[in-house]
């Protein structure tokens, strides 16, 4: 019985509280006050039949029977986690995960030291110096990102016109120390061929959109 | 094309550029008065301009940029790139703005929709063929036809055709080529033939297969060769040596002042993280316009190389080794306070700047020495020094414009002074200023009448015997430039005696024509620190520690090669601030680093007597200090410290010794002309029968004279390439 | 069964090759930049005969003081007569004799099609290729000159003795195709024609210049003759010659 006067008094509050906030609303715009909608389950009013209903579903318990049976299906359902280390969700193409400098198939890296990813970076996480090379052509000497300033904003990839920084499908590269996340051009590259099929199946993916 | 065609076979004369090819571009300013100006209407707004001003000047006199790549203010009208298209009311088509002269009352529209159309149309055009390759351009983020397609193209191309590759030209070591980006503006060639005065670059083929070269493999042989790269509206000319180095938007950028040569032209040092990575020109209408020469702009690689850094001394073994500033200055100030003051003397060279000049002469003073000696000579006798008129460009580089006569005795100006040469070619050109020249037959890149190199021609135009007096009393307004060279010979006061003479009688004659304040003798100096020197009172050449034998000796810069140990007493202690480990400081005892030119905040002198400051544009490498600070802490730590620890009480003590050191980018007129020709006949000239000769031939001399361009690898590769005659590398 | 499968080959083969070339390059394939060769480098040494000299003089005393540098082409000219073709030291020459520098001849000497800065044999064969003489056969004569000679175009024969060019129009429609030889100008060619006047220059013969077929125009149009296709044969005639047959539009008239 107590637990019924309890329910009653907190269903009342409820109500009230409703109303309070309609009558406080309606007083900025009338229009939003007639679209308040309640969300919970509509309370009757206190009848004997309901009494009686919800005083027979305490004492048999009958919820908690039904949380049992909820358990049990559970068990034997699918599980929404997954185990992490040894299982993955997906990832979107465009995920941003770790930084990589690509090649081309050839084996000649992309990056042709333009520094628009290091104009563009709001993080000022990249730094570039370029050099003649021996054959003329333009290149890095030295591609430096400091990922513990950069945001993974992806606007680097954005700013590539060639390809070459991606931010690849990778998140799981935490270290020990601060210095190991400061990665230079070797760094880069090497996580671009290991991430090669990945990144060239994700650019793949998101041709349409680019 | 026919444009083009037109452009070869019409109007070309015998010597490269003179009187018709470019009298397009003498556009009528001087000697009009405001009554026939014209109005006409630029988007409705009325300007009133001169007859024969171009639409695009009347636009821009109305505040309206016209988009352009092949007009420049200082080359001649091609009108051959389009961009400059504008609606004319009651003209059926767009017409070329730059080549338009303003009809009274026209009414030009250059907002228009019709003039819009026009410019995305031509850009579309120009970009057909373009290969847009911008990330790895060098000109990307600083390029013409980048900003103006951005502003006036079209957000796509119509054009699937094929683009047009064009071979690259090897031009030499300072240029390099990708001329497939080109988009034949010909602002090179015209710069070639008009202001470099070497017609080497040219347009070859037609139609689609015109291109911009040499035809002939072979260098750009010029002064100013990199002044190419600056006028190029796309990066189909750029720097070799900055080749990929930074983009614009990382730079920072100083205002600085050259000491490559006694002209000062006005730089931009551009740095990046303590690095000068290079050196652009900066406008000064009465200097450099915007020209520098390939010494001042590619010389900076010097910077970096050679450089002393650390203060050395020589240990027990005789040996020069690294040590601190307090071990080496408490050294140098007991030898200095310890020597007789008669046997103390310092040699300034070529790179010293005022403050230091004045630092180290109140230093000197102090202990009553006298022998402060510049490294560059020039005469004693007479006037000497005494007098500003005697040593100085008395009539200004701008006022070369106005000469109508130049006579040259013993220099080479395209190698000494090659902006102040270049001045002279674009009056010979557009003024018809006529040039005559006693000394080395060279080519100065104008035709002149040489008179020989004998002293005795001198002797003979002095006393009014020679033919060309004839010609010298018909101008009204002559000049007469000495170089700096002649004062290392021994009857210098003698060919200056006889170049006063001649330009005293000159000058005095123009007087008479009604010419009042026309100066006439001019003093051509090699070295920036020359003007200041001399202003400060400091001894030309080093006769006073020849006489002198000197039991310290303070070496400031001077790597002119004046100096030698062989010269110098055994027991000499030398002592070199300087920059570079170039010629004097392997014979010293100390060595005390200092700043170079891009490094302190200083002033120098130009040959006009200008004072102009240079900036720090990057802190001095290593322990390397500014070289009046060093001084300024000897004097403390000899026990006697200088009154001024400050770069303001250095000024204000400058200015105490000369007042126009501190008085920026003005030009005090220096006078007494009378008195000095009167002074040097008292000094008994005489003259020698040896020839005027100068000591910068061909190119190859020109590259490498002082410390800084012999430590550049620049600058090797180009005595390299010019001697050869065949570019080393592409 | 062969041939026809050869067909099919080439005509896919074409087909596809077509897809990879949109358009046709648009230049002219020409060297615009001087490359040293053993037979044209600056080192040679090139000089006018006294005869041409005189030439030089007069052609230069055409043009008045400080324009002389107009005189710039027909001295190239000369230049090139007198060596055949125009090497780099004669280019040299004529800007020495003009007193201009030499970029600028070189810029006029690769403007113009005309000075040939490569050797050229004996005869040079310009074969008019511009849409009249195209229309009226040039293809053959191409292909009557390539066979007889077994050069392609641009190339020369070993002997030295032909070099054949393609070239636009040379104002001699009327008498489509046509081609020229050195100076003189072959017209209203048969591929019978060309392979005659092949055979007169090969055996040292100079063939005769000028139209191969002597046409008096009569105006008479014969309606007759297919007249549905507004097509109408005209005929030509002279006494003693030839009869030339000429098909040409009515419209066109």
């Amino acid at each position: 019985m107590a637990l019924c006067n309890v329910y009653k008094l907190s269903s009342y509050l409820t109500r009230k509280s409703i109303d309070l906030v309609g009558s406080t609303r309606a007083i900025v715009t009338s229009s939003s006050c007639l679209s308040y909608k309640l969300v919970n389950p509509k309370q009757d009013v206190p009848s004997l039949r309901n009494i009686v209903d919800t005083n027979a579903n305490a004492v048999f318990g009958t919820e908690l029977l039904r949380g049992l049976g909820m358990v049990v299906a559970k068990t034997f359902s699918e599980p929404a986690t997954i185990n992490y280390p040894f299982e993955k969700g997906p990832l979107s193409p465009r995920f941003r995960g770790e930084h990589a400098l690509r090649r081309y198939p050839s084996g000649e890296e992309r990056c042709i030291a333009c520094k628009l990813c290091e104009a563009i970076c709001p993080a000022q996480a990249i730094t570039i110096e370029a050099e003649e090379r021996e054959d003329g052509s333009r290149r890095t000497t030295r591609y430096d990102i400091d990922m513990t300033k950069c945001i993974f904003c992806g606007l680097c990839q954005e700013a590539c016109p060639v390809d070459a920084i991606v931010e690849g499908p990778n998140f799981e590269y935490s270290t020990e120390t601060h210095e190991e996340l400061l990665y230079n051009k070797e760094k880069l590259l090497e996580n671009g061929d290991r991430w090669e099929t990945e990144i060239a199946a994700n650019i793949e993916a998101d041709y349409l959109y680019r | 094309m026919l444009r083009s065609a037109l452009h070869k076979v019409g109007p070309i004369v015998n010597l490269p550029g003179r009187f018709s090819r470019y009298s397009c571009v003498k556009i009528c300013q001087r000697n009009q008065s405001t009554d026939n100006r014209i109005e006409v209407f630029v988007n409705d707004q009325s300007v009133w301009v001169e007859p024969g001003t171009t639409v695009l000047q009347a636009c821009e006199i109305a505040g309206i940029q016209i988009p352009r790549f092949c007009y420049h203010d200082r080359l001649s009208v091609a009108g051959n790139c389009r961009m400059c298209l504008v609606e004319i009311e009651r003209s059926p088509k767009p017409q070329a703005s730059c080549a338009m002269p303003v009809m009274k009352g026209m009414r030009i529209k250059p907002d228009s929709d019709v003039s819009k159309k026009a410019r995305e149309g031509v850009m579309e055009f120009l970009l057909a063929n373009h290969p847009l390759d911008c990330p790895i351009c060098d000109q990307g983020g600083e390029c013409d036809l980048q900003d103006q397609s951005m502003m006036y193209g079209s957000d796509r191309s119509r054009f699937l055709e094929h683009k047009r590759a064009v071979e690259d030209k090897n031009i030499g070591p300072l240029v390099k080529t990708i001329m497939t980006r080109c988009i034949q503006c010909t602002r090179c060639v015209r710069f070639a033939d008009e202001i470099a005065g070497v017609s080497e670059l040219g347009t070859t083929g037609r139609g689609n297969d015109m291109q911009i070269g040499t035809y002939v493999e072979k260098m750009f042989k010029s002064e100013l060769s990199g002044n190419i790269i600056d006028i190029c509206p796309v990066g189909a000319l750029t720097s070799k040596p900055y080749a990929f180095t930074a983009r614009p938007w990382e730079t920072r950028k100083t205002e600085s002042i050259d000491v490559m040569d006694a002209v000062g032209s006005n730089i931009i040092v551009s740095t990046r993280a303590g690095d000068v990575l290079r050196i652009l020109p900066r406008l000064h209408e009465d200097i450099n316009e915007e020209w520098i020469s390939d010494k001042t702009r590619f010389a900076c690689d010097g910077l970096k190389r050679q450089r002393l850094t650390q203060p050395m001394m020589r240990n027990r073994e005789g040996k020069l080794a690294m040590c601190s500033w307090e071990d080496a200055l408490p050294i140098v100030a007991e030898k200095m306070v310890n020597t007789k003051a008669e046997e103390m003397s310092a040699v300034v060279g070529g790179f010293a700047d005022a403050e230091t000049l004045t630092c180290l002469k109140d230093l000197l003073n102090r202990y009553d020495s006298e022998g402060l000696c510049t490294e560059e000579l020039f005469i004693t006798d007479g006037a000497g020094t005494d007098l500003r008129s005697n040593y100085l460009l008395n009539t200004s580089i701008a006022g070369i414009e106005e000469a109508d006569l130049v006579l040259l005795v013993g220099t080479n100006p395209r190698f000494e002074a090659p902006l102040l040469n270049a001045r002279i070619r674009k009056a010979w050109v557009h003024n018809e200023l006529d040039v005559a020249a006693i000394g080395s037959k060279v080519d100065l890149t104008y035709s002149y009448q040489h008179l020989g190199d004998s002293t005795e021609t001198l002797k003979q135009i002095a006393d009014g015997s020679h033919p060309f007096c004839k010609r010298l009393s018909e101008a009204s307004r002559p000049m007469v430039i000495v170089g700096s060279e002649v004062f290392k010979r021994d009857d210098a006061t003698g060919i200056h005696a006889a170049v006063a003479t001649i330009a005293q009688n000159a000058r005095l004659r123009s007087q008479k024509g009604g010419q009042d304040d026309w100066k006439v003798l001019n003093v051509l100096h090699k070295v920036a620190s020359q003007v200041a020197a001399l202003d400060l009172g400091y001894k030309p050449g080093i006769d006073h520690i020849r006489k002198n034998p000197p039991k310290l000796l303070i070496l400031l810069g001077a790597d002119g090669g004046a100096v030698n140990k062989e010269d110098l007493p055994k027991d000499c202690f030398i002592v070199y601030i300087g920059t570079h480990g170039d010629h004097s400081a392997p014979f010293a005892d100390v060595i005390l680093p200092s700043a170079a030119y891009t490094e302190k905040t200083a002033t120098f002198v130009n040959t006009e007597g200008r004072a102009q400051q240079s900036q720090t544009a990057v802190s001095p490498p290593g322990f390397a200090r500014e070289d009046w600070k060093i001084i300024r802490a000897l004097s403390e730590i000899m026990g006697s410290p200088l009154p001024y620890d400050d770069l303001d009480g250095v000024r204000a003590r400058m200015s105490e010794f000369s007042p126009n050191l501190t008085k920026y980018d003005a030009v005090e007129d220096a006078n007494y002309f009378n008195q000095a020709v009167q002074l040097a006949r008292l000094a008994k000239p005489s003259l020698l029968n040896q020839p005027l000769q100068s000591s910068q031939l061909s190119l190859a001399d020109f590259y490498m004279t002082d410390p800084i361009t012999r430590a550049s690898t620049t600058m090797s590769k180009c005595v390299r390439a010019a001697n050869e005659d065949l570019p080393p590398d592409l | 069964m062969l041939g026809f499968l050869r067909q099919a080959v080439t005509k896919t083969v074409q087909q596809s090759l077509r897809s990879f070339h949109a358009t046709c390059v648009a230049h002219s394939g020409a060297k615009f930049t001087h490359v040293d060769t053993p037979e044209n480098n600056s080192d040679i040494p090139f000089d006018f005969t006294p005869e041409n000299y005189k030439r030089i003089d007069a052609i230069m005393a055409n043009y008045p003081e400080g324009h002389k540098v107009a005189a710039m082409m027909p001295i190239l000219d000369v230049a090139q007569r007198q060596h055949g073709w125009l090497p780099l030291s004669a280019m040299n020459k004529v800007a020495d004799i003009l007193q201009v520098p030499s970029m600028r001849v070189y810029e006029v000497a690769t403007f113009y099609t005309m000075y040939n800065r490569s050797p050229v044999g004996k005869y040079h064969l310009q074969l008019c290729t511009t849409t009249p003489c195209m229309l009226c056969g040039s293809d053959d004569i191409l292909k009557t000159i390539q066979d007889k000679l077994g050069i392609k175009v641009g190339e020369t024969t070993k002997d030295k003795m032909f070099t054949l060019n393609e070239v636009e129009c040379l104002g001699a429609c009327v008498n489509a195709p046509m081609i020229q030889i050195n100076d003189m100008y072959y017209e209203d060619l048969k591929p019978s024609d060309m392979e005659e006047i092949l055979d007169d220059l090969i055996a040292g013969r100079a063939p005769k210049p000028g139209p191969r077929y002597v046409v008096i125009t009569i105006l008479q149009l014969d309606y007759n003759v297919s007249q549905s296709e507004g097509i109408a044969i005209l005929w030509f005639k002279k006494c003693g010659t030839k009869i030339l047959w000429l098909y040409t539009r009515l419209n066109s008239l």
